[in-house]
């Protein structure tokens, strides 16, 4: 992929624009609600994915880059798994077995209980966003050797 | 203390697992931490495997269940003494191989893949762990496939060009073999409607499914897909290239490791899912593996003499020592099995210290081909040394591991009357006698000595080499060891008959 | 009644097949095998399949008539580990591009000495 943008076109630029945000809230919807009805992390976390590539793919290599730096994005992927094996770890702490949420005395309630699996959902939409703009551009730009 | 024994089997997974993630955080923060950090937690984790395997034999097999659910719904973790060797094996490989990868890595690859190598390193011993002790099919699939993507990644950090086009070959064919194991799943639950190992059993049985045609479609991609990841004889060919080209300590980890927990999954799955009589009668994996690995061995020691490039010889040196353990599983008696999981056993022991062996004369002397060795007698004496006690084990001479399960291999395919395979046995271990004695020949008695000047390999490359080389005499002597973890299992996994 | 998706699954695997063991772009075998991996998928989703069943959701299934759920969630995580493994593959081809300067297995595959 060259380094400046792609387009010069101004309607693609607007419309791109335009298109982020809803993308990204359509991705944070599938994300919390992965747990009670079709989506999760992995699917939420495609699509926010998929604005941070249109948006690397018209404004160019470089201006991604710019947006989402090698290292933030290295530090979030492997955020998700630790959130993941911290809350089961606690949960061990507690004398339970792994991910048993009734071990933990705030989280017997079953209710509250389902707020602990939307984190650990959360925390692997942000680890596959991160990984999959980070495989787009380790992809894209050999040049950075991402 | 803080840890509820009972809690033993979901820390191996966890502790190699989270660790990764936790080197790829900390690096980020503090650069060459991540030697450090992986040589800790595999400590902690090889710790913790002695720890399950004294568990499991004083007060029996573990079966731990994730979320505190009950079986079909949870997650189940099955421990028994056979896995408990398994993860022995896995655990005290990597961290040898942490341990002498600290010099050799720091030579062979850059700053930044080296902190990759030892994330990919915890990644591989975490998805081995929960490859041999998952209780259920799919997660023993999940746990095949961290560990065949870091596998596959491990052989390509190694810069140079053939080792991405093998890295790639392999990746072709162990996909393949992951989707064939795949689908072998799939008929598996569409039949049963459970994906537990003792369920599936029992449901087989009950449901009378032993003459259906999608069992025996599950068992057919089964074993293929196993096969291609344990390297079992025809499905052998992404090996010698993959380890002729990779990282010395990576060939020593999937030679030792990696190929090892395949067969061990093969072994597991035949015989607790479909079980004995059905393996034997109805669908013959076991007769036609016993033929395959009575050609792999001939053919991959032939294959050995012919190279001059040392690891390719080890590599198919390893297709013709993975047809012994297999031999010992389709000779089909109780022995038999016990002699294959103990050739298992000794085979990741004495190849993972000829590797490494290799990997300390290559990185030395930049040396790989048998032709140039001599003198490597005189000029790295303590390395040659231990070679050559691998070399011999390998060969079969008393008092080493290798005569041990090869007497035992010999005796039961002779107390089972298949003489032909006894005398398979013997007469590659005159073949290995001469791929083997060759390199020692050269090495001590091939000339060069003038040049010679004594350049010994650093420590941290020798203690492994070195710990390795010893275990080869001492499981040689003290062989109820590993029996005592590998016998119990045997005897349950022949007599588990449950064809009604 | 011949059930299609089971020819589809068939056809699938074998375009997979002819994909990876014919073709001498690398490209092609990458796609081969990501057919592969989908035929498989598919192949799992219509055995979960109930005539006139629906998803399995807690929310919105009356409980009596619903598809099995559990061929579902092995499909979900084998397409993750698909995305993987073909995001390791095309890297792979990538760096092949750079140090071979062909995607044509015929000179990348001198690997014998």
């Amino acid at each position: 992929m060259s380094e400046g943008p792609i387009t010069k076109d101004v309607l693609v630029k607007t419309v791109t624009k335009i298109l982020i945000p809803p993308i990204q809230l359509f991705g944070l919807y599938v994300i919390m609600h992965g747990h009670i009805s079709p989506g999760g992390g992995f699917q939420g976390g495609v699509i926010i994915a998929s604005s941070f590539i249109l948006y690397a793919l018209v404004f160019g290599y470089r201006e991604g880059a710019h947006r989402a730096k090698l290292k933030i994005r290295q530090f979030l992927e492997p955020l998700g798994p630790i959130i993941f094996g911290t809350i089961g770890l606690i949960c061990i702490l507690f004398s339970g077995n792994f991910l048993q949420y009734s071990a933990i005395p705030i989280l017997a309630n079953a209710e509250i209980a389902a707020t602990a699996i939307s984190l650990v959902e959360i925390g692997i939409g942000i680890t596959v966003t991160a990984v999959i703009f980070s495989i787009f551009m380790a992809m894209g730009g050999r040049k950075t050797d991402g | 203390m803080l840890l509820n024994q009972n809690q033993l089997p979901i820390l191996l997974v966890l502790i190699p697992l989270f660790g990764a993630y936790l080197a790829a955080i900390s690096v980020l923060f503090k650069k060459k931490i991540n030697n450090i950090l992986s040589l800790i937690l595999l400590s902690l984790s090889f710790f913790l495997s002695l720890l399950t395997a004294n568990h499991v034999l004083t007060s029996g097999d573990i079966s731990y269940h994730t979320a505190g659910l009950q079986p079909p719904f949870a997650i189940e973790i099955v421990v028994d003494p056979l896995s408990a060797l398994m993860t022995i094996i896995i655990t005290s490989l990597s961290l040898l191989t942490v341990i002498y990868s600290r010099e050799f890595i720091r030579k062979e690859l850059s700053d930044k893949r080296e902190s990759y190598y030892y994330i990919l390193v915890l990644l591989l011993t975490g998805g081995l762990n929960w490859f041999v002790i998952a209780g259920d099919i799919f997660n023993m699939f999940v746990g095949l496939e961290i560990l065949s993507i870091s596998s596959y990644s491990l052989i390509a950090i190694a810069q140079n060009k053939e080792a991405i086009a093998s890295a790639y070959q392999y990746l072709l064919m162990g996909s393949i073999g992951s989707s064939f194991f795949l689908l072998g799943t799939g008929y598996l639950y569409i039949m049963t409607g459970t994906l537990n190992f003792a369920d599936l059993a029992i449901r087989i049985a009950q449901l009378g499914l032993f003459n259906s045609e999608a069992i025996f479609a599950s068992t057919a991609f089964i074993v293929t897909g196993l096969s291609i990841k344990g390297a079992i004889f025809p499905l052998h060919v992404w090996m010698p290239d993959a380890y002729s080209k990779a990282l010395a300590p990576i060939c020593a980890l999937s030679s030792g490791a990696i190929i090892e927990a395949a067969v061990y999954a093969l072994i597991r799955i035949t015989l607790t899912v479909y079980g004995i009589e059905f393996i034997t009668e109805i669908v013959p994996v076991k007769t036609i593996l016993l033929w395959l690995a009575g050609i792999a061995i001939i053919i991959g020691s032939l294959y050995a003499i012919s190279q001059s490039n040392i690891k390719r010889m080890l590599a198919y040196s390893s297709v013709s020592q993975m047809g012994y353990i297999v031999m010992g599983y389709g000779i089909g008696t109780q022995l038999g099995l016990s002699a294959g999981i103990l050739h298992l056993f000794n085979h990741s022991i004495m190849k993972a210290c000829l590797f490494f062996a290799v990997g300390a004369i290559a990185y030395k002397t930049g040396k790989t081909d048998l032709y140039e060795y001599e003198g490597m007698g005189d000029k790295m004496p303590v390395t040659m040394m231990f070679f050559s006690l691998a070399a011999i084990s390998m060969v079969g001479i008393p008092p080493t591991n290798g005569f041990i399960s090869k007497f035992y291999l010999v005796w039961a395919s002779a107390s089972s009357t298949r003489w032909i395979f006894a005398a398979i046995i013997l007469v590659s271990s005159l073949l290995n006698a001469i791929y083997f004695f060759r390199i020692i020949n050269k090495a001590y008695f091939g000339g060069g000595h003038e040049e010679a000047s004594r350049d010994e390999a650093p420590y941290t490359m020798l203690v492994p080499i070195g710990v390795l080389a010893i275990s080869c005499v001492v499981f040689g002597l003290a062989f109820n060891i590993p029996l005592s973890l590998i016998e119990p299992v045997a005897e349950k996994l022949m007599t588990l008959s449950l064809i009604i | 009644m011949i059930d299609i998706h089971y020819i589809a699954v068939i056809l699938l695997l074998s375009i997979g097949f002819y994909g990876i063991l014919f073709k001498r772009n690398l490209i092609k075998t990458i796609i081969g095998l990501s057919i592969i991996e989908y035929a498989v998928n598919l192949f799992l989703i219509t055995l979960a399949y109930v005539d006139g069943g629906v998803a399995a959701i807690y929310t919105l299934a009356p409980h009596e008539n619903m598809v099995f759920p559990v061929p579902h969630a092995l499909v979900l995580t084998s397409i993750v580990i698909g995305l993987a493994t073909t995001a390791l593959m095309l890297g792979l081809a990538v760096n092949i591009y750079q140090k071979y300067d062909t995607l044509d297995t015929q000179f990348v595959r001198r690997l014998k000495e």
